[in-house]
């Protein structure tokens, strides 16, 4: 029998393996944690950068602002400190030490230059050995770099080998200069002694000669011989030149034998009197006896020759006329310095005699000006005598009390205790010219004529009520110009000893003045009346006269016509006060019906002043 | 992160605006940094896009595994429904009871047993085909978020660096220059 069951057919699934995720977010988000990371490491290191190029610079400045000096390091060296311990491991610390230590090293160098070429000079100018020299250069370099030895061996060992190489520089140059200079010395002693032989040829040798009549030819030639052999001295090392410039003829040797002849012939001639001065320069330049022995013997040597002569002989007679000219000089100086003085004492004088006398001043002020300038003193004398023995020799008129003074009494007479009380301020001559002016007033002739003055010039000077307007001012001028006139006339007549008739001469004076005044004052008011004319009306005038006469008073007779005839119409009425004033206002934009009485009465015054 | 991109966004605006007080190679720097900036944020955009389509495929996978699963479920229980049906007619056949005795023993042990092992089985597979599916699917999502934020994270340190570069530069010079 056949199966039937048909067993359960497996579809053979099991459990599929997971497939789980593969952590790619996982792995993003570390990726996006890593750029981020890179990011802000990127912006932190260059935050971190750029502080640091800043902490440099700052560095750098702090540095140089608290470097330690050199004193400072070898202080520190004593006191077992490091002098640069306030820069720390940073990046400012480090930069700021650098350049410390780069201040350090210009200091270094600066110093030391300086320190070696004082070295130098000083052993140039005490010649010392080079050795002492190269020994004083180390001693020097040594000093300087050990003290930052300790602290900046790099910086010690570069400046050593610097020092040491300008050190051996210095060394070589003072050595060679030294070796040169001590081959050179002899020879300057020897060109030395030469010439302070030479030069004191003059003084020793040729005098001794000349004393002793022995300057001939012969002898001034052995001298040129030593002269040569000095000349020849090989550690002198003159070139043959130089030889040639001192021995030949017409060489200085020879100048110096001439030089020592023009002083003698200088001293001979110098010492005789002016007027036998040309006479014996002849005598020299001829080559004829002077008189004196020695000078004659030594003149006949060969650089003496006839040019020399006539060089000598010019020179001296150039010597004597500068001589005469500077005597010339001194007189004009003295003549400057005496007219100074005379100006002195004329100022000695003036101060002394201004104000209130100073005799005593103003006498030793005559006295030291007839030293000086006899007439000059005369003059003085006479102006101080002019003083009369008064206190004053002018009058002060810059003094009130004495202006007011004259001022008050120009058409008065003052009284005797007036004058007294003013008199220590007036000249002499001022006080008695009021003396006498006072004496003629009590004169009864005078006091008559003074009336009659009065009366002509209608003037009363001792009015106590005195109107004060300009025709009152015109009678004041007049009489004070007649009463001047008269006293004037009256003081000439006295002191010429003349009799003068005063009444006749006040006759004379006061002839006409009347008229005078009246026509001034005519004069005065028609000035016044043109005045007003203008100041009132003249500005509208042409408006209303047609033909405008040409004479102020004429216009004025028009205008107060014309204001009448105005002042009568309204009065009467026949026109008003509007109608007044337009034609008032045609003449004068100033006047109206108001101020019209006003102005006629005062054109009426004024025309009839003049009339 | 938005806020982040927002800075860099504003960034380049202050920086376009104060363009005019720098020099022309500044300017040059500040431009092609911009232009780098962008570069990188699109770059990163883009391999966002990469993870999210692998997303999207893995999801497609995982469905066409849960149905394929699904379809050996089918099977089996067409399987368990033959052999029961054979069972149930040798039974008759045989007048034994088919639910009781060795004919029900055969039915549960032989076939209804290993028959709903197998669905069951397939089940689970399913399910964890789509389980797993999405889990990788979110997986590339989230690493797709991570790239864009690394080139916004990139494109911000570049440009920050280019403005610190340019704000180094000294500003002695931008004032001697205006």
């Amino acid at each position: 029998m056949a199966q039937t069951f048909k067993p359960y057919q497996s579809v053979g699934q099991g459990l599929n393996p997971l497939k789980l995720p593969q952590g790619y977010a996982l792995q993003e988000s570390k990726n996006t944690m890593n750029v981020l990371s890179q990011g802000l490491n990127r912006m932190s290191d260059f935050a971190f950068k750029q502080a640091s190029v800043f902490a440099q610079i700052e560095g750098e400045k702090w540095g140089v602002e608290n470097a330690p000096t050199l004193k400072d390091v070898k202080q520190a060296n004593k006191l077992g400190d490091d002098p640069f311990s306030m820069f720390d491991n940073s990046v400012f610390g480090r930069t700021a030490r650098a350049s410390a230590l780069k201040v350090l090293e210009n200091e270094i160098i600066v110093t030391g230059t300086k320190t070696m070429n004082d070295l130098v000079y000083n052993a140039e100018k005490n010649s010392l050995h080079p050795n002492d020299l190269n020994d004083g250069l180390n001693a020097h370099i040594m000093g300087l770099i050990e003290p930052i030895a300790v602290n900046s061996p790099a910086l010690a060992s570069k400046l050593k080998a610097q020092f040491l190489l300008k050190g051996a520089e210095e060394f070589d140059k003072y050595r060679s200069a030294h070796a040169k200079a001590t081959a050179t010395s002899l020879g300057i002693q020897d060109r030395k002694a030469t010439n302070l032989w030479l030069s004191e040829l003059s003084s020793g040798i040729f005098n001794t000669l000349y004393n002793e009549n022995q300057f001939t030819n012969e002898k001034i030639l052995s001298q040129k011989d030593i002269l040569s052999l000095m000349l020849k001295n090989p550690s002198a090392d003159y070139t043959k030149a130089e030889v040639e410039a001192k021995i030949k003829n017409g060489g200085e040797f020879d100048k110096a034998v001439v030089s020592f002849l023009k002083d003698k012939i200088y001293e001979q001639v110098l010492t005789m009197p002016l007027a036998k001065q040309n006479e014996m320069l002849n005598k020299i330049l001829d080559g004829d006896a002077t008189g004196n022995g020695r000078l004659d013997n030594a003149l006949k040597i060969s650089p003496m020759n006839s040019s020399e002569r006539e060089n000598i002989v010019n020179s001296l007679s150039n010597h004597i006329q500068r001589l005469k000219n500077d005597e010339d000089w001194k007189e004009q100086v003295l003549e400057t310095e005496r007219l100074d003085q005379v100006e002195e004492t004329k100022k000695a004088f003036r101060k002394a005699t201004k104000g209130e006398i100073n005799y005593e001043e103003a006498k030793e002020a005559i006295n030291k000006m007839y030293t000086l300038d006899h007439e000059e003193g005369d003059k003085l004398n006479a102006d101080l005598d002019g003083a009369k023995g008064g206190k004053y020799l002018e009058t002060d008129y810059n003094n009130i009390d004495v202006r007011v003074f004259l001022d008050r009494f120009k058409d008065k007479v003052p009284t005797y205790e007036d004058l007294e009380n003013i008199s220590p301020l007036l000249s002499q001559e001022e006080y008695e010219k009021w003396d006498k002016i006072i004496d003629l007033h009590k004169d009864k002739r005078m006091k008559i004529a003074m009336g009659d003055i009065e009366i002509a010039t209608k003037y009363d000077p001792t009015a106590k009520l005195i109107e004060d307007d300009e025709e009152s001012e015109l009678r004041k001028l007049k009489y004070k110009e007649l009463k001047m006139k008269l006293e004037r006339s009256v003081l000439e007549a006295t002191a010429n000893n003349i009799d003068l008739d005063i009444e006749a001469r006040v006759a004379e004076l006061t002839e006409g003045v009347a008229e005078e005044l009246d026509g001034k004052k005519k004069e005065l008011d028609l000035e016044n009346l043109k005045s007003y004319l203008n100041t009132m009306f003249k500005p509208n005038l042409s408006k209303w006269l047609e033909s405008p006469p040409e004479e102020d008073l004429e216009i004025a007779q028009t205008v107060l016509l014309k204001l009448k005839s105005i002042k009568r119409q309204y009065d009467t009425k026949e026109i008003k006060e509007t109608e007044a004033n337009r034609r008032l206002r045609e003449i004068s934009p100033a006047v109206n019906t108001g101020s019209l009485l006003n102005q006629i009465n005062r054109l009426k015054e004024a025309i009839e002043a003049i009339n | 992160m938005v806020s982040l991109v927002t800075a860099g966004l504003s960034a380049i605006g202050g920086a376009t605006a104060t363009a005019g007080a720098m020099s022309t190679m500044q300017t040059i720097g500040m431009v092609t940094s911009g232009i780098s900036a962008l570069a990188q944020i699109s770059a990163g955009q883009q391999q966002k896009q990469m993870y999210e389509q692998r997303a999207r495929n893995e999801r497609l996978q995982s469905r066409v595994e849960a149905i394929n699963a699904k379809k050996k479920g089918v099977k089996a229980l067409e399987n368990v429904n033959a052999s029961l049906a054979s069972i149930l007619a040798g039974s008759f056949r045989g007048g034994i009871a088919p639910d009781m005795g060795t004919i029900n023993d055969r039915s549960v042990f032989l076939v209804q047993r290993p028959g709903a092992n197998d669905y069951f089985d397939t089940q689970w597979n399913a399910s964890m085909a789509i389980n797993t599916g999405e889990m990788r699917a979110k997986d590339y999502e989230m690493a797709g978020v991570q790239a864009q934020n690394q080139g916004y994270i990139m494109a911000l340190s570049s440009f920050g660096n280019a403005m610190m570069n340019s704000q180094s530069i000294s500003p002695m010079f931008q004032t001697a220059r205006a």
